[in-house]
């Protein structure tokens, strides 16, 4: 039978992101945390480690993204639209979400390229990797789906 | 209702007669499940009874409780209800993709993976029909994947 996605599906994809995200976090705390104590909230301990405060803002942003997720990358609440724009959609969503929590909490300092700079290489390549992953992962099930279905035709057609 | 049956050997094709007052919409029924076996589907278009070629149906459609049979280049109505149709072609490679849908594995042209697990499937003719998360799975068991 169908098997609809439940409120713990939910919470363990924010849970994935979530632990995700602290596991880059707490790398970039013990590659640059103590350099960047003083110009970034989020490396406030240094190589210490993610202060309690920003580990909460990230399982925030977490559920969120997930969310947005939901609702472009299945058809709970929109029915038509192309890939192509839901991924643009939710790119666009997921932006938008980090750079107001950025400004919110003050991540890191906002009149300055350097630190935008490097959340959008970040952001890019993790966008890039998963959707390379993604495009593999389907283009194989096609291709498994198109060599069962001839598979199919000439057993089947074999029986006639 | 009485039920003959007459075994004679010297018969060399099976023969079956149906004597009605008159036909009746159960009767047809009847005769249209008896074609079936025949591999011959009883359709009607604009007034008129045809009998269809299985092997032409690309895919069955449900809409508002009555069914539509689409060839290549038709489209009839039939009387049978979808599960029925669903429970009569199997053996003949229908199989149903969502709740209006019944296609006909042969005439598949693609399959695509869709959002949501869903399979995005293209028959002969062009058309495009969503296979449902739920039968997605069966169709995948069905031509082997899983």
């Amino acid at each position: 039978m169908e098997k609809k996605g439940t409120i713990f599906d939910y919470l363990s994809q924010v849970l994935i992101v979530f632990g995700f995200a602290m596991l880059m976090l707490n790398i970039f705390c013990l590659l640059f945390g103590d350099s960047a104590r003083g110009f970034s909230g989020l490396f406030e301990l240094g190589s210490k480690g993610v202060p309690a405060g920003i580990a909460f803002q990230f399982l925030c942003v977490s559920a969120l993204i997930v969310g947005i997720r939901i609702v472009f990358f299945t058809d709970i609440l929109i029915k038509k639209m192309s890939s192509r724009l839901r991924t643009l959609c939710m790119l666009t969503a997921v932006v938008t979400v980090i750079a107001a929590f950025v400004r919110g909490f003050d991540w890191f300092p906002t009149d300055m390229w350097q630190p935008w700079a490097m959340f959008f290489v970040c952001f890019g390549l993790s966008f890039l990797g998963s959707f390379g992953v993604m495009s593999l992962k389907e283009r194989a099930e096609n291709r498994r789906m198109e060599e069962a279905l001839q598979r199919w035709k000439e057993k089947e057609g074999g029986k006639k | 209702m009485k039920i003959e049956i007459r075994v004679d050997e010297r018969e060399e094709d099976l023969t079956i007669a149906v004597t009605c007052k008159q036909l009746t919409p159960d009767v047809e029924k009847l005769l249209a499940a008896l074609r079936m076996m025949n591999h011959q589907l009883t359709v009607k278009k604009e007034g008129e009874i045809y009998l269809l070629d299985i092997a032409q149906i690309v895919y069955i459609e449900s809409v508002d409780r009555k069914c539509f049979v689409y060839t290549s280049d038709e489209i009839y109505e039939s009387e049978f209800r979808l599960y029925e149709l669903e429970r009569r072609l199997e053996e003949y490679g229908f199989m149903r993709v969502s709740k209006s849908f019944l296609i006909h594995l042969h005439k598949i042209q693609s399959l695509r993976a869709d959002l949501n697990r869903k399979i995005r499937i293209t028959m002969s003719g062009g058309e495009q029909i969503i296979a449902s998360r739920q039968y997605a799975d069966e169709l995948k068991k069905r031509l082997g994947v899983k």
